[in-house]
């Protein structure tokens, strides 16, 4: 017994380290199949999980232009898909007719009368003019001009700026403009008959023709309502969609069918 | 009780160091050679008259400290145990009981620098090589784990030559 007792003694450190490397293997081959050790031994354990929280809310800045960058392009991905659904019976196909370039609006003006905004993508990457700005939220304006690498655009926010949209509910159509008295905040709808019942909070979309957005992007909402006198139609004041001070970032819509759209049109 | 504080700092530096940063340093095709496990710095340093018991504490929550954080149990705790275990009879092996005062840290001066590098060098070598052939869990890549262990084991000992000159005053060991 005690010869027992005096080669353990003799051997105390190499047991403790058979018996520690006897549970770390223990720990290693039991692993994948013990819910323990997911909660325990993990670096989702609550302590643990907080040092990783803490370093990834400083190094997530490192990364964040390169996230942003990401999420655009995944969106204007998603965006072609959205917009270029059409339904059939029984089944749904996609017929790639508009295509979104993610680009960065580098500056904006909002407050002059002639406001214009610079995106920085141009004629390399296939911007022409005519082409439709949307934001993240809904339109922003049309392309003017480009250089090889950056393009001015002409927002909503501009006297000279036209563009026919449509009421969401009941489809009647009307003229989006935008006065020199009124804020970036707001435009105009003309052509709208007094007849169409619009309340407020109603949601006006593109319509889709001039080929320069697709049809369903969001343009405002319904603030007030006026009757013009002596005439069959109303003046709707509606809110942007798009804040013209905060916006970052937006897509180019390139419509392959906008030059048939033209041709129609010069023929009438 | 300063000694003790340091330590300490060390303890939780060197695995913050490797946790936070060696881990996420991305070298893209090349990652994958450089992930030197530096958290076992502090076992090969400590004196060599620490109880061996306590250093198998030490050696192991450390390691299961890197294990939680890696999400790979016990991988770490046994390369570490492993370290712990062979570096007294390495000491003895390479050393004669006069040339090392006991009750000092192992650093260059105590060591000198080439004694100290390649004590080092073995260590973090055994300790590299046991890593690599329980997480791959078999020989079939036996090349691979080599190269990998000598590149690694370099450049933690690289690493540790560096907190070497940065953190031990020299007046103080001589």
């Amino acid at each position: 017994m005690q010869n027992i007792i005096r080669l353990i003694q003799k051997y105390r450190y190499f047991i403790i380290f058979i018996l520690l490397q006897f549970f770390a293997f223990t720990l290693i081959f039991s692993w994948k199949n013990s819910f323990q050790h997911h909660t325990f031994i993990s670096s989702s354990n609550k302590v643990f999980g907080i040092v990783y929280d803490i370093n990834s809310s400083i190094t997530d800045y490192f990364s964040l232009s390169y996230n942003n960058q990401q999420l655009q392009e995944e969106n204007s991905e998603l965006k072609i898909k959205l917009y270029n659904r059409r339904k059939y019976v029984g089944r749904e196909n996609i017929n790639i007719q508009n295509v979104f370039i993610p680009v960065n609006i580098i500056s904006s003006n909002y407050k002059f009368s002639n406001n214009y905004l610079s995106i920085n993508k141009g004629s390399l990457d296939g911007i022409r003019i005519n082409q439709g700005l949307i934001g993240t939220l809904g339109v922003l304006g049309i392309v003017m001009s480009c250089s090889d690498n950056y393009s001015s655009v002409l927002p909503i926010i501009n006297p000279k700026f036209e563009l026919p949209v449509v009421h969401e509910k009941t489809g009647s159509f009307g003229l989006l403009k935008w006065r020199e008295d009124n804020s970036w905040l707001f435009a105009i709808i003309d052509d709208i008959p007094v007849y169409e019942k619009i309340k407020k909070d109603d949601i006006f979309i593109s319509s889709g023709a001039a080929g320069i957005f697709p049809r369903g992007i969001e343009v405002g909402r319904v603030m007030s309502l006026k009757e013009i006198p002596n005439s069959q139609f109303q003046e709707i004041t509606i809110k942007l969609a798009e804040d013209y001070t905060k916006i970052s970032s937006g897509y180019i819509v390139i419509n392959s069918k906008q030059d048939e759209y033209l041709e129609i049109n010069e023929k009438k | 009780m300063r000694p003790f504080i340091n330590k300490i700092s060390l303890f939780i530096l060197l695995i913050l160091l490797q946790v936070l940063i060696i881990d996420k340093i991305n070298l893209g095709k090349l990652s994958s050679y450089f992930c030197p496990l530096i958290y076992g710095l502090l076992i090969i340093i400590l004196k060599p008259k620490t109880n061996i018991f306590i250093l198998f504490i030490i050696a192991f929550s450390t390691g299961i400290i890197i294990d939680i954080f890696r999400d790979t149990p016990g991988l770490n705790a046994s390369a570490l145990l492993l370290v712990a275990f062979v570096k007294k009879p390495l000491l003895d092996l390479m050393f004669y009981k006069d040339d090392i005062d006991e009750t000092k840290d192992i650093n260059i001066y105590s060591l000198g620098l080439s004694k100290f590098l390649i004590f080092a060098l073995i260590l973090l070598f055994i300790q590299h090589i046991w890593f690599y052939i329980i997480e791959y869990s078999s020989l079939y890549m036996l090349t691979n784990i080599i190269i990998k262990s000598i590149v690694h084991s370099l450049l933690a000992t690289f690493i540790l030559l560096i907190i070497q000159y940065l953190f031990v005053n020299y007046k103080h060991n001589k």
